[in-house]
């Protein structure tokens, strides 16, 4: 996959207020829960299925993005290298790493649903939202997919054609978010 | 297109060449700025010049509620100007001249958002479109991208001439004199680059207004303000403007003064271009904060100025490109898509009538309408942008604009097609009426991402808007026509000296801890141009400002007779009444009551102003420092209010003796024995406070205590209203930086 940027989002399996996320992401900061650098939090949870609140980070960011009037974690790469055959595992185990970490906040109460999976380049340069440029997504996306959930699972072309290249993952067989990781 | 391997191949052809040259000498800057061969100032000020901002923590330091931590960026030792790391992220401003844009220029935009920043689009105070967290060495493919569809972000920061600004009703307004869109557009790549705007000391806005009247070009607060005039010469209607210079808001704001009461339109262009000459030639270049052409305005004199202009234009060499514009004023005409038409009758969507009163206005053109986007704080989505280009597509003349109060603005829509566009904007959740009334709030970015920012402006705006916005407020149906601005400090980036409740924000010491606090400024005037500036009353703990535009609404709601307007009540009302309406809200309980006060809205953190820069003070408590800071305050307003009865000269007199009360309060800290005399009191305070730069401000220096000096040196030479007005002004930033040095030096004043 040549694009360094990939996000991937897990949806939530019941909506739950914005706001709750904001002082657990300044408090992922201050602790440096994540084993990377982060910078702010920026709060869009007035933006209609806006990014949500954003926890910016320099190499990635997490959103608690409402995309599409559906909450999820999304995890996007932006930069630093990642070996090309190693970007889609890299981003997955981010995300589902942010998911676990999200499930454990104590009080949160959030639960991710892991059967629906969506993948995004956005990256119009080196990953355009054509057939072809579906086709080499899916290519790098089914050998991670099939680790995750066997071979029934369907990857399928997301999104109109001005959105970057996107891919919706449905599983038949979900999982809990420490099975997943554990599979990776 | 075919795609390449970088953006500088797949838009080789796209872009015009000036502009790829332009942006591919960037791309060498930047290259070699990484190598260390361009020296950090200078590099700041080339990326500034291509509107690459920087951003709040960009200094790798992050309060984190409890104390100051390091951000490691990888490259650490590489920065992208003084104090600014090279991977911290940084805003991005795109200039978009008097707002319009095409649907594909959104379209890019939009792709924008989504592959360098954080998926949000950000329309600004003066029409341009911001992203945020952008790495520095995204930029030149971003600019690449832009230029390929006639966008660029060339002066868009920097001492130079910024995005000029027009009225966004113009050529469609029904009260406009003449569309004024191809004027500005002619003026807009006239100064782009132009070797007579390359020498400012500081920035240059320009403005432009169909008429006299309406706010929406907003002229009276720009560097460079033009209103649309006709008149008639040997019985034939000619075109012309009536030409203002030396606007400006800031800390201290200016009303622009007039230089030509009709400049006509063939004299537009070479009579700015000579208004920047003089300001190039005789602005300000060391002391940044006196450098923007208001203070040259007011050193020179107007008549002077407009001498000097006038000197200046007979010696200017002829451009073919003053007039060739004038041949083809219609080349900016934009052509509607449909077919006007009336509003059809019938059912209608829910919801329709309310954004058709306040979103929706009936064009100069029959049967045509402009409806607003109400943007909350400014804000999109890619998505959202995408589905309005379509919007465009399908019902307009394929333009939009955005507007000075942070919305979006569609023009030639049908009547008949408004209940369908109103349903395609309602489903992608941009249907909420309300444009330009109370709920509709105009916000600069504070601390969400300003480096300058004290207060979270965006943060208070959208807790005034949610709590605003609960239908069936009927105290807020009655005071609908208000209109509320924040800024996050003082440098008016909300423009709050012309709301009629403005805020702006400030920090207080309280009981050892800091306390995020707006001012409360009313008085201000939107129309005529932004016609009248207010005056603070007090500050408001942040916490407690919802609240304070209850009381303020309510009274306004009950008061308000047949005509008024927010400005006309406060003026009959009294600012005396409004300071004692909201007295009890300045109060601050303690940390141990309630500690909610002691973080600002929209972010849990413990508050500090350590993210400005200068290290926090240990916050040790020294009563008497606040007592008399706390009477310089209240001079502050005494003054006010005589310059409110009409008494300009004991006004001014009273802000000159608050000065003093703030500058004695803080120079016994380190003369006990320090006497009620003017002169000691001076004396005392250059030497302790002045000559040490203990007074001085982290970005502005000693701007503050110069206000003090002048007028003590140089006495009151001005006791009019307009004199005596920026008098109080000074002295209300001389006292907010008494508490701020207080604030950031605490006990070390007395050592």
């Amino acid at each position: 996959m040549q694009s360094p940027k990939i996000q991937v989002k897990y949806f939530t399996q019941e909506p739950i207020a914005l706001e709750h996320f904001v002082p657990v992401f300044h408090r992922w900061i201050r602790e440096r829960v994540l084993d990377e650098l982060m910078i702010d939090v920026a709060d869009y949870g007035h933006v209609h299925h806006g990014p949500g609140v954003v926890l910016i980070g320099h190499a990635s960011d997490y959103f608690m993005d409402q995309a599409e009037g559906r909450l999820g974690l999304l995890y996007s790469k932006k930069r630093d290298p990642v070996a090309p055959e190693e970007r889609v595992l890299h981003a997955f185990k981010k995300v589902l790493g942010g998911c676990r970490l999200l499930e454990q906040e104590p009080g949160l109460g959030v639960r991710f649903r892991t059967d629906e999976v969506l993948v995004r380049l956005p990256d119009r340069l080196t990953a355009p939202n054509t057939d072809e440029g579906f086709a080499l997504l899916k290519g790098a996306l089914e050998p991670v997919i099939t680790k995750l959930y066997g071979d029934s699972a369907r990857i399928e072309k997301s999104g109109d054609m001005g959105a970057p290249l996107t891919a919706r993952v449905q599983a038949q067989s979900p999982a809990s978010i420490s099975d997943l990781l554990g599979r990776l | 297109m075919t795609a390449g391997t970088s953006w500088k191949d797949t838009l080789k052809g796209h872009i015009r060449e000036d502009w790829a040259r332009e942006i591919d000498i960037y791309d060498t800057q930047l290259e070699l700025r990484k190598k260390g061969k361009i020296e950090e100032r200078l590099f700041a000020e080339t990326r500034l010049r291509r509107g690459a901002y920087g951003q709040r923590y960009d200094n790798g330091q992050r309060h984190d509620g409890e104390k100051t931590q390091q951000l490691e960026f990888p490259n650490a030792g590489l920065t992208k100007g003084p104090m600014t790391m090279w991977d911290a992220p940084g805003m991005q401003r795109i200039k978009i001249p008097f707002g319009k844009l095409s649907a594909e220029q959104l379209e890019v935009l939009c792709e924008l958002a989504e592959e360098y920043s954080d998926q949000i689009l950000h329309v600004t105070t003066r029409q341009d479109i911001q992203l945020h967290f952008v790495h520095i060495e995204d930029t030149p493919d971003l600019m690449r991208r832009l230029a390929a569809v006639g966008i660029t972000t060339r002066e868009a920061c920097g001492n130079s001439v910024r995005n000029v600004t027009a009225c966004p009703y113009a050529g469609v307004c029904n009260e406009e004199s003449f569309d004024v869109t191809p004027y500005a557009k002619a003026i807009t790549f006239f100064l782009l680059g132009h070797d007579d705007t390359q020498n400012f000391g500081r920035k240059f806005k320009i403005a432009f207004s169909g008429c006299k009247d309406n706010p929406c070009g907003l002229t009276n607060f720009h560097d460079g303000g033009v209103i649309a005039k006709k008149k008639i010469v040997d019985g034939k209607e000619v075109r012309g403007f009536e030409f203002f210079v030396g606007g400006g808001l800031g800390a201290v704001p200016y009303p622009a003064a007039l230089i030509d009461d009709f400049c006509s339109e063939e004299e537009l262009l070479p009579l700015m271009q000579a208004v920047c000459r003089v300001f190039g030639r005789l602005g300000e270049k060391e002391n940044r904060t006196r450098a923007r052409i208001k203070f040259l305005v007011k050193k020179l004199g107007v008549d002077e100025f407009k001498r000097l202009v006038l000197e200046e234009r007979k010696t200017l060499r002829p451009d073919p490109r003053w007039t060739a514009f004038l041949s083809d004023l219609h080349s900016t005409d934009e052509k509607p898509t449909r077919e006007g038409g009336a509003l059809p009758e019938g059912p209608r969507p829910e919801g329709f009538e309310a954004w058709y009163k306040t979103n929706v206005r009936p064009q100069a053109q029959p049967g045509y309408f402009t409806a607003q986007i109400t943007l909350p704080l400014g804000d999109f989505t890619p998505q959202q942008g995408r589905a309005i280009a379509q919007v465009m597509r399908k019902y307009t003349g394929d333009t939009l604009r955005t507007t000075v109060s942070q919305n979006l603005m569609f023009r030639w829509v049908s009547g008949a097609d408004l209940p369908a566009l109103y349903g395609e904007l309602r489903a992608i959740g941009l249907a909420e009426a309300g444009a330009d009334t109370i709920t509709d709030i105009t916000s600069c970015p504070g601390t969400d991402t300003c480096k300058l920012g004290i207060s979270s402006s965006r943060g208070l705006a959208g807790e005034l808007r949610r709590r605003l916005s609960v239908v069936g407020n009927e105290t807020v149906a009655k005071a609908s026509d208000v209109v509320i601005k924040c800024s996050g400090c003082y440098n008016s980036c909300g423009q709050h000296h012309v709301a009629d409740i403005g805020f702006l924000g400030v920090s207080r010491n309280v009981g050892g801890k800091r306390v995020p606090h707006f001012q409360l400024v009313v008085g201000g005037e939107l129309r005529r141009n932004a016609g009248s500036y207010g005056l603070a009353v007090g500050a408001i703990p942040s916490k407690n400002v919802p609240a304070v535009v209850e009381r303020l609404t309510k009274a306004y709601a009950e008061g308000k007779k047949e005509g008024d307007t927010f400005k006309s009540w406060v003026d009959r009302f009294g600012k005396k009444e409004v300071k004692k309406l909201i007295e009890d809200l300045s109060q601050v309980p303690s940390y141990d009551v309630d500690p909610s006060y002691y973080s600002d809205w929209g972010d849990p953190r413990e508050y500090t102003i350590d993210d400005m820069g200068e290290g926090e003070c240990a916050g040790e408590i020294v009563p008497f420092v606040q007592f008399g800071l706390a009477a310089a305050e209240r001079e502050v307003f005494e003054a006010q209010v005589l310059l409110e009865e009409k008494q300009p000269e004991q006004a001014a007199q009273r802000a000159y003796s608050a000065m003093l009360q703030a500058a004695k309060a803080l120079a016994q800290q380190k003369n006990m024995n320090l006497r009620d005399d003017p002169a000691e009191i001076v004396s005392e305070f250059r030497v302790h406070l002045y000559d040490t730069k203990l007074f001085f401000d982290p970005f502005v220096g000693g701007k503050f205590a110069q206000f003090l000096f002048r007028v003590h040196e140089d006495g009151i030479k001005d006791s009019t209203e307009r004199g005596a007005h920026q008098l109080i002004e000074e002295a209300q930033l001389f006292v907010e930086a008494a508490h701020q040095c207080y604030a950031r030096h605490g006990s070390a004043l007395t050592s």
